[in-house]
């Protein structure tokens, strides 16, 4: 079963990096939409079905954390779990960002085989490739 | 003494993020580049204990093949503005990596990087790696801590 992503990166080039891992690692991509800042996000999730989101920490205009505090607020859009990608690889942020209702965290550099397991882990698949 | 640790984890973490992100392999540190060699440079700065400047300088090929390995493109159609993306995205990770080694009651805030007029030769240059596409040169500069 193919599910639809949001990457959330103000990087172009992250985005296009998540989307070329995501494709080698057979990881079963229906629609990949992007934002890249929380606001984008937020508008396309209230107009679109995505069933996971993966975003950034350090963005212009409305960051990761505000991204996931909305999230939490929304009765709508509490559900879709969230995954945070980011440089930061210190615990002290990955404990923040996981009390903020983030669901898994992956620390760059990642492969594209670290990607697909912990978006199978948050998803609750056992095997979610294509 | 952080100081010191973060030039002590320039090695391991640019050796994970190549090899993991980039698909290329760090194949020796170096002393440093000829004057003049043309290069892509970014930097950022990172706010923690300690706080500073962060800049990498690449060659100029090194660059273009970085950025059509990091994107799955091929050289020839990358335009300047999309390979200095991805060195800012490099250098973002490197400064990343290197500071979450540090410790892990460590906390930093880095800022967005941005492409900078730059040379490798800079005489505050930290670390030089050779690669096989070219050279990579990282520069660590630490704010003055008020007495």
């Amino acid at each position: 079963m193919p599910f639809n992503l949001l990457i959330v990166d103000d990087s172009p080039a992250m985005r296009s990096f998540i989307r070329r891992v995501l494709d080698i690692s057979g990881f079963a991509v229906g629609e990949c939409a992007e934002a890249s800042n929380g606001e984008e996000a937020l508008e396309l999730l209230r107009r679109q079905w995505i069933d996971v989101i993966l975003t950034d920490i350090n963005m212009p205009r409305m960051d990761g954390e505000e991204l996931l505090r909305r999230l939490e607020q929304d009765d709508l859009l509490r559900s879709i779990p969230a995954l945070v990608v980011s440089t930061d690889r210190t615990e002290s942020r990955v404990h923040k960002m996981m009390e903020m209702g983030a669901r898994g965290y992956v620390k760059k550099p990642f492969s594209a085989e670290t990607l697909r397991d912990e978006l199978e882990r948050v998803l609750g698949v056992v095997d979610a490739r294509a | 003494m952080r100081e010191l640790d973060l030039v002590r984890h320039l090695q391991p973490a640019f050796t994970e993020v190549l090899e993991t992100m980039f698909f290329t392999s760090v194949l020796d540190t170096c002393g440093g580049v000829p004057a003049g060699t043309s290069a892509v440079s970014s930097r950022l700065t990172f706010r923690g204990d300690p706080s500073g400047v962060f800049e990498i300088g690449i060659t100029y090929e090194a660059a273009r093949s970085l950025a059509a390995g990091f994107l799955g493109e091929d050289e020839q159609d990358l335009s300047e503005g999309r390979a200095g993306d991805v060195v800012c995205e490099l250098a973002n990770m490197l400064c990343g990596s290197v500071l979450s080694r540090i410790g892990s009651d460590f906390t930093f805030e880095l800022s967005h990087p941005e492409i900078v007029d730059g040379k490798l030769d800079a005489p505050d240059t930290s670390l030089c790696f050779e690669l096989p596409e070219g050279m990579l040169a990282v520069a660590i500069r630490f704010e003055a801590v008020a007495a």
